[in-house]
């Protein structure tokens, strides 16, 4: 062979070698010469055109790292003595002083006496796969994941180091499906049922219960898999991982208890309060009515403001009772039941709220921009409390010194209300819980009602099939109230 | 008996390994004929523990009955190979061996003397081949054939003050098709393990040489 064809041949050669493909041996055992091919002569450091002839065995042995070579020894040598199957890791010298790991995979050929008479096998370059291994097996243990495969028709299955663990067995490769099946439960799905050996397995991800083997603790166990082509066998293999979920599950089991009893606990509250609300109605009509019939005899003054007084008093927790009425209205029934006006048009209503507003706050400014063009169908007395309670908001927490806009419009198949007061930004915690009942602004508290404005405001939104959005920054926070014009 | 005798170092237990591969081949080639299937092996494992370690280790993966064939062997080191199958598989490894000619009710009569004649051929293959690496001759009891879970099979005693070490080595094999799987387990004394590590040392010696 020309000289140039032999250097680019040992180049392809070691190119191949890099990129891991196997280098196939054969041993001639009878004669002891060992025969192989150009990659097996580059990845041992050995001469290749007298490899390709045949060599003595020494040579081979030279180039194993010398704390492997005992090892390989033994194994060589049970082959001699009757082993069929060789399979080993070792690490094989380089040039630079360095080492790589290969894995050899051999088999004995035995004559009619049962004697070896050749040894024919490839060497695979692993190093990079036992790097990867070694970080698999970290990662596995550090993730608490298991891994198996599981080959059609077999009973056995390879599993992992993690894999045992999470069943209580002693770390084994290999062990028979009827024992993984055994620890599950009964009434769950395994991993490999044997009823239908030659069929594939059900790979959907499942949760599963077992009984581990050390300590016959039950656990929750979820397994994942799919199957891959077998490389050996032209056949299929499933391959899977399983992990615990024990606790995930009882976390997610407490949460769901937790939820139910804060949910039965605020189902009672609110039945309570619409009891309530409703029982506190009567007596508060007879004051009322009593209130107007001592009203018509009063003549001293002192009386008559007095009773004016208490009529004020009579009327403010008559609106208390409303909004707690409206509350279990909202959150027990239906939801605010509404009394719709057809046809009718909104900015007269509007423009008397704001009126009523400014009488009672003459020293604020109140700016209005209707744009309304088409009817919009909605209950009066209920857009009339969701204003009033926006507005009288506004005047509350709004800077005093800016003024407020009420805006209205038609836009499209949507109608628009939006109030806007100047002031600071509302902290994004209480922004959260703005429209839930109860929530009120930490300062000047006392001065507020129960905190239901809001929460009565979007729910005769709700009930409209429209929204109530806020939105707030450093210069001002706008209420919008959006509703469809062609719903009702 | 000191800690050191308790112990394999690597290279031991390589060697120790290899014998049992060597063994265990001898007994795979038997088996396959015999089944005239393909047969699989484990990596065989080399444990020291106590007889009942080495009973939960088959037990806690078998929850249904165990049938074994056992023989006792002595020799330079004494000990017990076991054939173990879990007790449904008995019948079908007789019918692989036997054909499907044989009927169902001949098939249940001659299990226990087929087992028994099975095991016999694997396990002298297994241990025959392993005395001869290690230049020695084992005399080998009679097979026998027993039931039960692996505190049986292995003379666990109830006695929890029986704290005696065994060396126990142990494959699994399973049978393509047949659903047929087991192991072929070793179980000797430790003054025996003394004499094995002298053995060994000399199988390594000579394998170096």
């Amino acid at each position: 062979m020309r000289d140039d064809i032999v250097v680019a041949r040992r180049q392809l050669e070691l190119a191949l070698d890099v990129a891991g493909a196997p280098c196939a041996w054969e041993w001639d055992i009878r004669r002891d010469r060992l025969v192989a091919d150009a990659r097996f002569a580059a990845i041992t450091r050995q001469d290749a055109v007298a490899l390709t002839d045949g060599t003595s065995t020494n040579c081979f042995f030279n180039s194993i790292h010398p704390d492997d070579l005992k090892r390989v020894k033994l194994a060589v040598a049970g082959i001699m003595a009757g082993s069929e199957i060789f399979s080993k890791d070792y690490r094989l010298l380089k040039d630079d002083g360095g080492y790589r790991w290969v894995h050899a995979n051999g088999r004995a050929i035995f004559d009619e006496d049962g004697n070896p008479t050749m040894f024919v096998g490839n060497l695979v370059d692993v190093t990079e796969q036992k790097r990867i291994t070694e970080e698999l097996r970290v990662a596995q243990t550090a993730g608490g994941i298991g891994t198996f495969e599981h080959r059609v028709g077999w009973a056995t299955i390879t599993v992992s180091e993690q894999f045992c663990r999470l069943f209580g067995l002693h770390p084994a490769r290999v062990i028979p499906v009827a024992t993984l099946n055994e620890l599950i439960h009964p009434d769950d799905r395994r991993i490999i049922d044997l009823s239908f050996p030659d069929d594939h397995q059900d790979v959907s991800s499942r949760e599963f219960r077992i009984r581990r083997a050390d300590n016959n603790q039950e656990r929750w166990l979820t397994r994942r898999g799919e199957y891959v082509d077998d490389v050996d066998s032209a056949g299929q293999r499933y391959v899977g991982v399983v992990y615990d979920v024990t606790d995930a599950r009882q976390v997610r089991d407490k949460l769901q208890q937790a939820n139910d009893e804060l949910a039965g606990i605020a189902h009672e509250r609110e039945q309570f309060i619409a009891v309530l609300g409703h029982d506190l109605r009567n007596p508060l009509a007879s004051m009322s009515a009593g209130l107007r019939v001592i009203s018509k005899d009063a003549t001293d003054q002192r009386t008559t403001r007095v009773l004016r007084l208490m009529g004020g008093s009579v009327q403010r927790m008559s609106s208390l009772i409303d909004d707690l009425l409206d509350l279990a209205r909202g959150r027990l029934g239906d939801g605010i039941s509404l009394n719709i006006t057809k046809g009718g048009r909104v900015e007269p209503l509007l423009a008397r709220i704001v009126n009523e507003i400014l009488v009672a706050h003459p020293e604020r400014l109140i700016a209005t921009d209707f744009d309304v063009h088409r009817p919009v169908n909605v209950d009066h007395a209920r857009l009339e409390q969701m204003v009033s309670n926006l507005l009288g908001n506004a005047i509350t927490h709004g800077a005093s010194d800016k003024p407020i806009t009420l805006s209205a419009k038609t836009e499209g198949d949507l109608f628009e209300l939006e109030i806007r007061n100047g002031g600071t930004r509302i902290p994004e915690a209480i922004m959260k819980r703005l429209f839930q009942p109860f929530s009120r602004g930490e300062e000047n508290s006392r001065k507020q009602g129960l905190g239901l404005g809001l929460y009565i405001a979007s729910e005769i939104a709700k009930a409209h099939g429209g929204t109530l959005n806020a939105t707030s920054d450093d210069a001002s926070t706008s209420f919008i109230f959006r509703m469809p014009l062609d719903c009702q | 008996m000191s800690d050191a005798t308790l112990t394999l170092d690597d290279l031991e237990r390589d060697a120790l390994t290899e014998l049992v591969n060597i063994g265990v081949s001898r007994a795979a080639a038997s088996l396959r004929k015999m089944v005239n299937k393909q047969v699989i092996l484990s990596v065989p494992s080399v444990e020291i523990v106590t007889r009942k370690s080495a009973a939960s280790l088959i037990g806690q993966r078998e929850n249904e009955g165990l049938i074994a064939v056992h023989q006792q062997f002595e020799g330079p080191f004494s000990g017990r190979a076991l054939l173990i199958f879990p007790e449904s598989n008995g019948l079908s490894l007789v019918r692989a061996i036997v054909g499907d000619e044989m009927g169902e009710a001949d098939l249940a009569d001659m299990e226990e003397e087929a087992l028994a004649e099975t095991g016999n051929v694997i396990l002298n293959g297994c241990l025959g081949s392993m005395a001869n690496m290690l230049q020695h001759t084992l005399k080998m009891s009679l097979p026998g054939v027993r039931r039960g879970n692996s505190t049986i099979l292995f003379d666990v005693l109830d006695n929890t003050s029986d704290q005696s070490f065994v060396l126990f080595l142990y494959i699994n094999f399973s049978v393509q098709d047949r659903q047929i799987r087991g192991y072929i387990a070793m179980l000797m004394d430790l003054p025996s393990l003394e004499k094995l590590k002298k053995l060994i040392a000399d199988f390594i010696d000579r394998v170096m040489a």
